[in-house]
Parts: C-alpha cells; structure tokens; sequence
C-alpha cells in the first residue's frame, strides 16, 4: 500500500475515532442533564420548604466541627475566622490549623481572639507533621486554634480532624466565604434521614461580589473577563455535572472547599493523603472504596443550596498552575485507584465513576489534542475538506455552549443567583465566548499536567491571592 | 464520519442552542416574575398582621383579605400568627380559617402524592387541628418523609392526645437518629401528657433501640416518676440502653442516680464510662470524686476527659484532686488533668455543653493516646 494511502487511511479511522468518542462523551454528559432535572427540582424543593428557623432552636441537629486550615493568612485570618464562628448552626466549633505560617497569622489570633496554650491532651490518630502547640480562646469558646510546623493542607485537615470533638467535620479553605445558613442547609440530608457519610455544598465564584466582613452580601458579575467565563463552568460542574451523580450511586467530588464528613469514617481511613495534590478526590475516592468493602449503605450527595463563595483566579498564570494541578491530581488518583476500575465489587464505583472519569475527563484533553492534529494534517494532505473541519468544530464547540446554556436554565430557574439583567445577559454571553480560546487554554495546561504527573510533582505551586471587593470599597 | 451526518448534528444542535436560549429567556422572566409576586405576597401577608395586631381587621376580614393569595402565603401566615397569638384571638383565627376552602385545601394536601405539599399541609395541621383531625395527624406521621412526620408531630402541642404522644413516642423509637432527637424534642415540650404514657412505656419489655429512646426522654423530661425505671434500666445487658441511662441520669440531681452512675464508671464499655463522668459532674456528685479520680487514669481519652471535666464541676475537693495528679501517678491523666485546669469558664461551660449532644449517630471511635 502506497504511504500516502496509509496516511489518509489513518487519519480518517483517528477522526472517525474522535467524532465517536466526542459524541459517546456528550451523550453522558446528556445522561447526567437527565438525571440533573428531577434531582435539582427535589432539592430545590427541599431547600425552599426548609424551616430554618426551628432547626436553630434545636438540639436534635448532630454537631459539627469546622476545619480551617490557614497558611500565610495574616491579612484576613480574623475575618475569617469570625465569619465562621457566627455561622448559624445550633453547635459547631471551629478548629483553625495554623500550618507553618510564616507571617504573624497566629499573632494576629491571638491578639484578636485572646488565644492561651492549653496541654496537648488532644488524641493523635493520624500522624501528622509536629503540634507546636493548642490554644483555646478567652472570647470565643468555640474556637480551638492548633500550631503546628508546614505539611500542607491535608497534614493540616489531619490534624484539626484529630482534635475535632465533633461526629461531623467541614473542611473549609480559610479564603472560603461560607454562606450564613449553610451549615444548617448542609445537614438537611440528616433531617431527611439518609444514610449521608458526606454531603457537598455548592461553590459559587465570589470575584466581583459585594462582601462585607469575609460574608457575601450581594453577588455580582465579575467584571475581568477571565474570572466571568469560569462561572457558567463552575455552574456546569456543580449544577448538573455533580448533582446528577446524586442519582449514580453518589458524588466522587466533594470540594476541598466546603465539605461535610462524617468523622469517624474519615479516622477510618486515616485521614487525608499528604501525597496527594487533590486532597479532595482522592478522600472521596477512598471513602467509597472503604464503604464499599466495609458493605455500609451510604449516600454522597451535592446539595445546590449551601454556598461557599470563593475566589477564583483572574490571571492566567495562577488560573493554569491552579488547573494543571487540579487535573495532575485527577491522573495521580484515577492511576492510584485504578483496581477499582470494572470491579465488581464496587459496584457504580467501579463500572460508572471511574470509567467516566478516566475516559471522559482523564483522557478528555488527549483526544482533543489529537483531534486538533489529525484535523490540521487532513487539511493539509487534503485528505478533510474545510467544509467537514468547520461541521467538526461547530459540533464539538457548541455542544461545550449547549451544556452551559443549560447549566444557566438551571441557575434561573431555581436559585438565582445573578438577578441582575446585565449580570445574567452578562453570564449568557460568557457561556458562549468561552469554547473559543478558553476552553483551548484549559486543554493545554491539563495537557500540561500529564508530563508533571509522569515526572510524579506533588508540589501546588503558588496561588496568588487578589482579595476582595468590600462593601465599603464599592460604594 | 460524513460531512452529511455532521451537518444534521450541527443543524440539529443549532435549534437545540435556539431552543435552550427561548427556554432561558423564559425562566429569566418567569423567574422575575415569580419574586416580584412573592415580594408582593409578603408585603400584603406583613400589613394584614400588622392591621391584625392593631385590630384594624377582625379574623374574617383578614381570612378573606388573605383569599386571593397562594397557599404558601397563607401557610406562612398562619405559622407567623399562631407563634405569636395564642390564647382566645389565636382560636378565633382558627375557628374562622376552618371554615374556609383553605381548611378543605389543607385536607386534600394531606393526601397529595407530593411530598412538599404533604408536608405544607402537615405544617398548616399543626396550627389548626382539631380533635376530628386526629386521624389524618396518625396517618401523616407514619408518612415515608420524616419531615412531614415531624410536622404532623408538631400538632402535640395543639392536641395533646395520650393517642398521639403514643404513637409519636412509636415513631420516636424507630427513627434516625437526628429525626428521633427532633420527635424527642416534641415530646419533652409536651410532658404532661408524655408523661403517663412514659411510665406505662419504660415498665414493658422492649427491643433495646426502643428503649433507648425512650430512656433519653427521660433525661429530657427529667422527672422524678421516671427515675426508678431509668435506674432500673442502667444494669441492662444492652450497651445503647446503657448509654443513654448514663446519660439520662445526668437530669436527676439524686444520691440513687449518683450511686448507678457510680456502678457504670466501672463499665467494660468507654462510652458508658465517659457518659457516667460527665453526668456525675452535671449533678455535682461530691461523693464520687475517688471514682472520678480512678477514671481520670482510664485507658480511655475520652474517658480521662469527661472526669477530669466532671472533677472540675463537683467543686473545690475535685479541683485539688486534679492538682494533686502528677506524672508519676498516671502520665496520660496528669496531662488531661493539666488541661482540663487551664481551659477557662467559657470553654468549660462549651465542654459541659457538648456533653448533652448525642454522638450516638455517628459515633466517634475509642481513642488511647
């Protein structure tokens, strides 16, 4: 057979090969937007019926200890801290793990809340990086503040999850803006009786937003482009993309950023992973499979209504190091759990979770890479026509548009958030610039990850931190 | 792939995206609409009780100014209304609601195969019931939600019925736990006529989760009819009946709750053991501080933990006993002892607190340091 034949030959099987697995994705993808409608519809009915009020004035609703670790916080500990201490929830405590800061983050504590050593008689499950120290507060006596040398953000979640007193623990960054009631919306699960062993809340991007005293007060549009086009993807991941799971046998993500834990399954399975760079994915992952072995009937469920407000980056070289991180940590836990994969004896975990994260998202980036080459090269032997290119395109982008539209028709037609014509006009439009240039952005630095995770970085890499607007800085 | 076959794809998810841009319009507006109508809902629902509060407006006038809006409002309404009249004016109110189409609503919602709207009606029930409602109560707190069985529980305090409290006190006893708390939390705000169906309940043989229940309404009720049977209760072979007597007896300041408590600080299980510290310190049980002082040294954290606490609440004699611990008697209760001196009153009174609150749904493992 002539080389050219063989070429072309090749090319065309790669992009028959694309197309199908393009359209395989998008109809799971069309699955969970299925699955996402009765699913939304049920919580937002339980979410609006809620009768917070009364949950307030009872004891039945089980404790919870909130987990903050901070590093390098100085400018907005405080804040933070007293953000979480006046959240609404009959009884929580808040555990903040000072880890390794170098800047005076525990002076600031001190200070501020009256901090005095108390003796380290707190248990020691996990081994963790050395305590340096225990403090209780003179002012807020739900608050235990621990001191203990840098080992990151899991060593540090380990720690406050050894000294949490709680049956429940929320992990929650210390720049996390934590909505008032959203501890109570969070433990509705419990209230409905299910067996919940973790529940996620809804993160929202905060960039833009009117804040007052680390509390969003009004959510607004971002005005940088770069931090507008992340929302209609934040509203994809957690609209449809991880509600619809609710109904597949449960969630494989709670965000690191705002989470519920049932404690005693988390001591179980030794606390977090310090390897890992995705502490998040890889505790979830592990709880189903100790779940799974252990034959506990369990449920993991998102909840749209419990908010947590974050900063998203609005740089691209933040933005990248964040997202190649993010995807690295995907490829370090899918490789690492990978026995799970078709095995019986995880059930959903084995033959749904993990075959659509590896296939669907893992290698999502590869077959977009490849798609774009073999494109370019059947251009050029002539072997694709422009016409064939700009349908290809046209499909696989505007699907990308098609999911955020819909995504959008979820947020509005139940917790509108962005009421504003100009925000929501504003959202519309982001939803369709971001498959142009964006979404390329985004293939190339998961793209990126996949040498980083052969070469086996574990490091985060900085995130740099703009800060927020304030209520008296908008007015 | 053919280009034809792409064509109709695009050409297909073309009037998708047109489509799904109508559908998003529409919920925009919609969705305005909808909060303008509930803004103007609450407004009309805040000025016919304030007119209600000055009497600008009788119960009739009201119930019909209310006519023309939504259900919810009118819910709402009656939930604002009866948690601030009660008495003759909140009867009159309700004497004249049950004679509208909203009672006969209520009714029908009762049976509706939504739950949301279930639970609406069991909630607008708990305000307004009668005696003849009793039956759809009984049959809405056997619902498959809990939160509809909570609200129809809600109605004790309206109808104290020994029935009802009977059959909530049922349901109390096979439920989870965190809705058990809350039928709990009902019950004890109804004692009088909890009460008598509770001393008839703790004397009959039940299954060990039943009796748990029932035990921790005795803490809650903390009466001293009760008392006996909680002693009696705290020698159960049953771990959780134990618990939850160690626990309970917290609420009986007595020598006889004192000296059970005493016995299960010798408990082979932890959790009973720490449970019994921290009850004997809630009632100040001076003479069990040599007891205290031996579970100070437990192989248990949370052990050590609760006696040292309760050490520190049974007054000056436990307080030199803990600054008596040294290193050398036990290293593990001389650091709790240590700890437990430092914490301030505030965190004291946290930890005192946090010792009513029921682990027992997830429960946290036993700890040796």
């Amino acid at each position: 057979m002539p080389p050219v034949s063989v070429i072309a030959a090749v090319v065309r099987g790669i992009d028959a090969t694309v197309i199908w697995y393009f359209f395989a994705l998008n109809t799971c993808y069309a699955i969970l937007i299925l699955l996402t409608i009765p699913e939304l519809w049920k919580q937002w009915k339980e979410a609006t019926i809620e009768d917070l009020e009364r949950y307030m004035g009872s004891d039945a609703l089980p404790p919870i200890s909130v987990l903050m670790p901070a590093y390098n916080m100085e400018p907005n500990i405080v804040e933070s801290v007293r953000a979480q201490l006046t959240l609404r929830y009959p009884h929580h405590e808040v555990i903040v793990i000072n880890d390794g800061s170098v800047d005076a983050t525990l002076e600031r504590l001190r200070t501020e809340f009256g901090l005095y050593e108390v003796p380290p008689a707190i248990p020691r499950r996990i081994q963790t990086e050395q305590v340096r120290g225990y403090y209780r507060s003179r002012v807020a006596s739900g608050l235990l503040v621990i001191d203990k040398e840098n080992g990151g953000k899991a060593d540090a979640l380990n720690a406050g999850l050894c000294a949490a007193r709680y049956p429940l623990v929320v992990a929650a960054d210390a720049d996390t803006m934590i909505a008032e009631d959203a501890l109570l919306r969070l433990a509705r699960p419990f209230l409905l009786g299910d067996p919940v062993v973790a529940a996620g809340g809804t993160i929202r991007v905060a960039n833009g937003c009117v804040i007052e005293h680390a509390r969003v007060v009004e959510p607004r549009f971002p005005r940088r482009f770069l931090a507008a086009v992340q929302i209609p993807e934040y509203l994809r991941a957690f609209l449809f993309g991880r509600i619809g799971w609710n109904r597949l046998g449960g969630n494989l993500i709670v965000s690191g950023a705002f989470g519920l834990f049932r404690r005693d399954h988390l001591l179980d399975i030794g606390g977090y992973h310090t390897g890992s760079v995705v502490e998040d994915l890889d505790l979830v992952v592990r709880l189903h499979e100790h779940l799974r072995e252990k034959g506990i009937e369990y449920s993991i469920p998102l909840l749209p209504d419990p908010i947590a407000w974050t900063e998203v980056p609005p740089d691209l070289k933040t933005l990248g190091r964040q997202r190649e991180r993010w995807h690295r940590g995907l490829i370090a836990t899918m490789v690492q759990h990978r026995r799970v994969l078709l095995n019986r004896r995880y059930g959903p975990l084995g033959f749904v979770h993990m075959p659509f994260f590896i296939f669907g998202e893992m290698v999502a980036p590869l077959v977009e890479l490849i798609g774009y080459i073999v494109t370019v090269i059947g251009l050029l032997l002539g072997l694709l026509s422009w016409t064939h290119v700009w349908l290809f395109l046209a499909v696989a982008l505007g699907y990308g548009v098609l999911l955020s539209l819909w995504a959008i028709v979820f947020e509005q037609a139940t917790f509108r958030m962005y009421r504003r014509r100009g925000d929501f006009l504003r959202l519309v439009v982001c939803a369709f610039l971001e498959p142009f240039g964006y979404r390329q952005l985004t293939v190339l630095w998961r793209l990126k990850s996949f040498w980083t995770a052969a070469r086996g970085n574990v490091q985060w890499g900085e995130m740099k931190r703009y800060g927020f607007e304030t209520a008296e800085s908008s007015t | 792939m053919s280009a034809g076959l792409l064509a109709v794809v695009a050409l297909a998810q073309s009037v998708l995206v047109l489509g799904v841009l109508l559908v998003l319009g529409a919920s925009h507006w919609l969705g305005s609409r909808r909060d303008r109508r509930h803004a103007a809902e609450k407004a009309r629902v805040d000025e016919i009780a304030r007119r209600l509060a000055t009497r600008d407006l009788l119960p009739e006038e009201a119930i019909d100014a209310l006519d023309a809006l939504g259900f919810d409002s009118v819910s709402q309404f009656l939930k604002r209304y009866s948690a601030h009249r009660r008495g003759a004016d909140g009867e009159r109110m309700v004497s004249v609601l049950r004679r509208t189409r909203w009672h006969r609503r209520i009714q029908t919602e009762t049976e509706s195969r939504f739950w949301w709207r279930r639970l609406q009606a069991a909630r607008a029930l708990s305000n307004l019931a009668a005696a003849e409602d009793l039956a759809t109560v009984h049959r809405l707190l056997i619902d498959p939600v809990p939160a509809v069985r909570l609200a129809a529980a809600d109605t004790l305090a309206r109808l104290p019925s020994p029935a009802l409290a009977a059959a909530i006190l049922d349901r109390a006893t096979a439920g989870h736990t965190v809705v058990r708390n809350h039928l709990l939390e009902i019950l004890a705000s109804s004692r009088a006529v909890v009460l008598p169906v509770m001393v008839t309940r703790l004397g009959q043989s039940l299954p060990p989760w039943r009796l748990r229940a029932l035990v921790d309404l005795a803490g809650l009720l903390a009466d001293p009819r009760l008392l006996p049977h909680v002693i009696a209760h705290s020698d159960s072979g049953h771990l959780e009946v134990r618990i939850a007597a160690a626990t309970s007896l917290r609420s009986y300041p007595h020598p006889q709750a004192a000296a059970a408590l005493r016995r299960l600080l010798r408990d082979p299980a932890w959790q009973v053991r720490a449970r019994a510290a921290a009850s004997l310190g809630a009632i100040e049980a001076i003479e069990a501080v040599d007891d205290l002082c031996a579970t100070l040294c437990d192989r248990n954290w949370w052990v050590r933990l609760r006696s040292a606490i309760a050490l520190r609440l049974v007054g000056p004699s436990g307080v030199h006993r803990l600054r008596a611990m040294t290193p050398e008697l036990d290293r593990y209760g001389y650091d709790m002892a240590c700890y437990v001196l430092e914490l301030d009153d505030a965190a004291m009174a946290e930890y005192v607190g946090g010792a009513t609150i029921d682990y027992s749904g997830a429960p946290t493992g036993a700890v040796a340091a």
